[in-house]
């Protein structure tokens, strides 16, 4: 059997990509010219790029499982997924505004406005987690993060993309032997601390043992709905002909569904132990997110992030229904934005959720370097791993 | 570069996992042979004379228990809860191997299942009523146990339907229910074989009453793979859930080292962990006695090593994230909590916990460890040793000192505490004997579908 070179060679004017990402490098660059002291612009940043970032890291958790456990039916996928990593070093550099930011983000650092009118030094709790929440450690663990993040990118995209040229077979050994190995272990702590640092310590008298497990468990749903948006996406535009089936969007629904409920699992999970022992200093990141137009939007994600794709994925038609599936990886991606969100932007905005101008700046900021990047990466090499013994039979993967 | 003619990893696989020249004569001979053999082994004798010992040390403990009451064990004041629910967490814990082996590695398409599900699923039904009868005798007034169900009774008294303990008599219940007809499903093509080979009349009519009827026609098979699918959907949750609400006994109160938001994830990882150790040891076990290494090979062996080495990961991101958080919290009980497990007067209960669940394991990135069987052996009796270490560690060394220092106690367990515990062990044994000796321990139909000739396709790819 012999694949039309034309369905797994994505071309895209390499001029639009870097315009797009131009284009979106510059809205960041004037939202944050203007927002330059306004809090409302760091937590706009931080909650995009939260988002997109969550993205990327779910794919890297999909690739080490797909060389980890050899797995067969992704592989005329898995290509995929190697491209989202690529945009690991944009991210790192996009980084910086946070960094700047600080003052204005975290509440533990002792320049941050709120300590001008009261006593830094009063607050026992955060003067007890100084030792982990220092400007310079928490620098100090953001370049370890995404030096891994980096390191594993890199290694696995131009291990694999290598592949497609020499035909070494070694190639696919390195990669399970790499995968399978306790950098899948550094993978796992690291995002758990990136959530923690980046989000849970916006409030830094709260705390939850799960919150690794809850940032774990929403980047990987994201990843899967952006995954399965960009495969139909592929499709449409006469990519992946005879190679992508309607097999593998079913196990790609699956998948979704799956997650779908293990995130309600880990998320509910963190809530109903909180709400069900009601002590004062759990309950209140919870009371924040109960308050004016908040409550709204806590309903909306339990109605949406879970009743909605759990009712529209149960059925097996469902998960075979193309335009279905793409409308509800959107809507996936959506509620992520809004539990991102609501995540981030409760510490600011106390009285309600707030949609202004630089949240539309900054996510359609990311959005254009993401897709332009992406748009890039993805015309660089081979849609698929042209030398994987394994893709004839992922092409001929069947669910019984 | 498509056609190139390497071998596909489905081939592989089926080499590894069935080596040698297998077909479906030879499975079905080395599988129904073993129930149908009228010599029985030495080493069955022997040890189900052991279990019956202990089985009768069993009765006896349980007896004397509700002759005289629960006072007969180490519990005190403050450790309320001691050895009976340590027991009756690590038993149900080890029932978790058994679903998440048939149905979610079912769901994953993982064929190397199909040696050690029946197994596995056996196991799972044993422990959980090994686990049931905790709960069952601790109440002291056995014959009020009924209380548990919410049935009207003479007092008005309903369950007090928001304590987890309640929940947790329904989640296992439903798993017990759930595990049960799973089991009894695949069994029934095999029931029918046996019965198609059976030599004597009675043998017949008893292997055939259980087997339904069943023919092996085209369509049996079609509903069969069906409902097999359809229990596979609805037991992966309860995988999840019934550890789940047993970690919840702890996790809603607000004892320092029991309220803690990551229990469920924690207990379940935990769960299969310690399953997967008791399916590792009794499948080393049973194939060395029953020659059946060319069934459950070591490359079976390999693979519960990877999942072990997986959830052995899990548990130690767990005690880790506790711990941290204990500090990070800023809680002066919490963080004193932590260190009381780990220097505390218990300190050696913590390391046995962590040496067996996560040191151990971290041999397994090493694939010669891997598939060293005596190795193997040791590691999976470890992490059972580790994971009721675990409990013990939640139970009473977090119990054992708390708010107030007045109250403070040591905890030591009576005869009767050790009794029970060992006697469940006759309990489980007995079941467990006496299912090889009369039903095939790895399921005949399934353990055919790894042979290439199995597939569909076979013969009809590219």
């Amino acid at each position: 059997m012999k694949l039309d070179s034309k369905t797994y060679h994505y071309s895209s004017k390499k001029s639009t990509n870097f315009i797009l990402m131009f284009a979106g490098i510059a809205l960041l660059s004037i939202a944050w010219f203007a927002g330059f002291e306004s809090k409302e612009f760091y937590f706009s940043y931080l909650t995009s790029f939260f988002f997109w970032l969550s993205i990327i890291l779910g794919a890297m958790f999909f690739t080490f499982v797909h060389y980890a456990f050899s797995a067969t039916w992704s592989v005329a996928i898995i290509r995929v997924m190697e491209n989202t990593l690529m945009l690991i070093p944009i991210f790192t550099m996009l980084f910086f505004p946070i960094i700047a930011g600080m003052e204005m983000l975290f509440k533990w650092l002792p320049d941050h406005s709120y300590w001008l009118t009261h006593s830094f030094e009063a607050d026992h709790l955060i003067q007890h987690k100084l030792p982990f929440l220092n400007k310079q450690f928490f620098l100090q663990r953001a370049v370890a993060y995404f030096s891994l993040w980096n390191v594993i990118a890199f290694y696995i995209y131009f291990t694999s993309t290598k592949h497609d040229t020499d035909a070494n077979h070694n190639a696919l050994i390195k990669l399970k032997n790499f995968t399978m190995s306790p950098i899948g272990v550094l993978l796992f702590t690291s995002i758990t601390f990136a959530g923690l640092d980046w989000l849970m310590s916006l409030d830094p008298h709260w705390y939850s043992t799960m919150y690794g497990v809850y940032t774990f468990a929403g980047s990987f749903l994201a990843f899967l709905a952006f995954l399965t948006f960009t495969l139909i996406r592929l499709k449409d535009q006469g990519y992946l002909k005879d190679i992508v089936s309607e097999e593998h969007f079913h196990d790609l629904g699956k998948y979704l569904f799956a997650f779908t409920v293990f995130y309600c699992y880990i998320a509910g999970a963190q809530f109903y132990f909180i709400w069900y022992t009601n002590i004062p200093e759990e309950t209140i990141w919870y009371l924040h997110r109960w308050v004016g137009s908040w409550k709204t939007i806590s309903i909306l994600l339990i109605v949406g992030k879970f009743f909605i794709p759990f009712f529209a994925l149960i059925f097996r038609g469902s998960k075979r229904n193309l335009r279905l599936l793409q409308f509800m990886s959107i809507w996936i991606l959506f509620m992520h934005y809004i539990d991102i969100n609501f995540i981030v932007m409760p510490t600011l905005h106390h009285d309600g959720f707030h949609f202004g101008i630089y949240d539309i700046a900054s996510m359609l900021g990311f959005a254009a370097i993401f897709i332009g990047g992406f748009r890039y990466i993805m015309s660089r090499s081979p849609l698929v791993p042209l030398n994987d013994p394994e893709l004839i039979h992922s092409i001929n993967h069947r669910n019984h | 570069m498509l056609d190139n003619k390497i071998k596909s990893k489905a081939e592989i696989r089926a080499e590894k996992l069935l080596p040698g020249n297998q077909n479906f004569t030879t499975i079905t001979d080395d599988i129904a042979g073993v129930p149908e053999s009228k010599k029985t082994p030495i080493q069955w004798w022997l040890l189900f004379g052991f279990a019956l010992s202990l089985l009768a040390i069993f009765a006896g403990s349980v007896g004397f228990l509700i002759w005289e009451g629960t006072g007969i064990w180490g519990i005190n004041n403050p450790v309320f809860w001691g050895w009976a629910i340590i027991n009756f967490v690590w038993w149900v814990g080890i029932g978790h191997a058994g679903t998440l082996i048939s149905a979610i590695l079912h769901l994953f398409r993982q064929n190397w299942r199909n040696a050690i599900n029946r197994f596995a699923e056996t196991m799972t039904l044993f422990a959980v009523i090994c686990a049931l009868v905790f709960p069952g005798i601790h109440v002291g007034r056995i014959w009020l146990a009924y209380w548990f169900f919410p049935i009207p009774n003479q007092m008005g008294l309903w369950p007090n339907m928001r304590s987890p303990l309640i929940w947790d008599f329904f989640a296992v219940f439903t798993y017990f229910t759930v595990s049960l007809l799973f089991w009894y499903t695949g069994l029934i093509p095999d029931l029918a074989t046996l019965r198609d080979r059976a030599k004597t009349n009675l043998k017949r009519k008893i292997y055939g009453f259980f087997a339904l009827g069943w023919r092996g026609g085209n369509r049996q098979w079609q509903h069969y793979e069906l409902a097999y699918l359809v229990l596979a959907g609805i037991s992966t949750p309860l995988v999840l859930s019934v550890h789940s609400v047993v970690s919840s006994d702890f996790a809603t109160s607000i004892i320092p080292g029991w309220h803690t938001t990551i229990f469920p994830p924690y207990f379940v990882a935990g769960a299969i962990y310690s399953g997967f150790g008791m399916v590792m040891t009794l499948s080393i076990i049973a194939r060395k006695v029953y020659n059946l290494g060319h069934i459950i090979t070591v490359e079976h062996l390999d693979k519960m090593a990877q999942i072990m080495l997986l959830t052995g990961c899990m548990v130690g991101y767990a005690y880790s994230m506790e711990f941290f958080v204990a500090w990070y919290s800023g809680n002066a009980y919490e963080s004193f909590a932590f260190v009381n497990r780990a220097l505390g007067p218990y300190w050696w209960g913590y390391w046995v916990m962590i040496f067996c669940n996560v040191v151990v394991p971290q041999f397994f990135w090493f694939e010669r460890y891997r598939r060293h069987i005596p190795f193997l052996f040791i590691t999976s009796i470890l992490v059972n040793i580790g994971m009721w270490f675990e409990r013990f560690v939640i139970v009473v060394v977090t119990l054992h000192r708390d708010f107030m220092p007045g109250a403070w106690a040591m905890y030591n367990p009576t005869i009767f505490d050790v009794s029970i515990y060992v006697g469940t062990f006759g309990l489980f044994f007995t079941g467990f004997l006496l299912f090889l000796r009369f039903l095939p321990m790895v399921s005949i139909a399934e353990a055919k579908l790894v042979l290439p000739e199995s597939n569909p396709h076979h013969g009809h790819e590219e």
